[in-house]
């Protein structure tokens, strides 16, 4: 009986500390800001690399500047965001290689707005560009 | 036998606690989406510095192969191509088969200013890299310094 008891307190004890950890790694890596894993397609849902991504939002010391990757993925962690609900975060999407990539794409900006604090600290946009056929639209090299 | 039955109250309270835990759990990293419906991922994050100013490249192409440990990269299974942030940072995260990989990261300038660097992975599942609560293999400061053409 001794022993059953031990055993029962021993399994306790191992439920409540793998329980703490796993909450302690969550809060570690979230508490500062919001993760951002965006995705940037054409118009047929194919993905867009090397897309030129701005993000700006007040107090900011110099926006973030990040690139799509091959799939299309753009991603970052924004710390120091305004420390007051709600704010928002300005993205700008620009296409800076000329034709590579199947042509130049158009421009697009967007706004997302924080209305309060949550636990979900993810922000996962997606964008669609369109292919644009004015001339003027060529990067300058 | 009243001491016993306590304990078993005491138990099963605990294990309510462990499932409504687990529920609200945050991914220490969350993969952005599922595409590939695996459940084990890479993250890899890095830094890419001028060798000689220290000063961070933005635009850097940073190319990844992951291939069987056994094998080559003609047999690459996961691949994704990222590019420095304006802070010199890079970032690949990907899901991935569970059985050990070679991983290759190339770090090169599309510009051709810069000369190209490559660093391997092993990626083993084991160890202190793996993260077992999200099934991720972290490595951190995978940084690359490029030193000029001449």
């Amino acid at each position: 009986m001794r022993r059953i008891n031990i055993a029962i307190t021993a399994i306790l004890c191992l439920f409540l500390t793998s329980c703490m950890a796993e909450h302690i790694d969550g809060e570690i890596i979230m508490a500062n800001g919001y993760q951002i894993n965006g995705r940037v397609l054409d118009q047929e849902e194919n993905p867009i690399p090397h897309i030129k991504v701005t993000l700006e939002w007040k107090g900011q010391d110099s926006p973030i500047v990040i690139y799509t990757s091959d799939k299309g993925i753009f991603y970052t962690i924004m710390e120091n965001l305004p420390d007051t609900y709600p704010f928002t975060i300005d993205i700008t999407l620009e296409d800076i290689d000329g034709e590579r990539n199947n042509g130049i794409y158009e421009s697009e900006s967007d706004q997302i707005t924080i209305p309060e604090e949550n636990d979900n600290k993810i922000i996962d946009p997606v964008y669609h560009l369109t292919l644009s056929t004015a001339s003027e639209n060529i990067p300058q090299s | 036998m009243k001491r016993t039955l306590i304990h078993i109250f005491i138990l099963l309270l605990s294990a309510t606690a462990v499932l409504s835990c687990s529920a609200e759990i945050h991914d220490a990293f969350n993969p952005p989406f599922d595409y590939e419906e695996s459940p084990m991922s890479i993250l890899i994050t890095g830094i890419v510095t001028d060798n000689d100013s220290g000063e961070p490249l933005e635009g850097i192409s940073i190319k990844f192969k992951a291939f069987p440990k056994s094998g080559t990269e003609s047999t690459s299974v996961v691949s994704d191509r990222v590019y420095t942030d304006n802070r010199g940072i890079f970032t690949i995260q990907t899901a991935a088969p569970e059985y050990s990989l070679s991983c290759i990261l190339i770090a090169e300038d599309e510009n051709s200013v810069y000369d190209s660097r490559s660093k391997e992975i092993i990626v083993t599942w084991s160890g202190p890299s793996f993260d077992n609560n999200t099934n991720t293999f972290v490595v951190n400061d995978c940084n690359f310094s490029l030193t000029k053409k001449q």
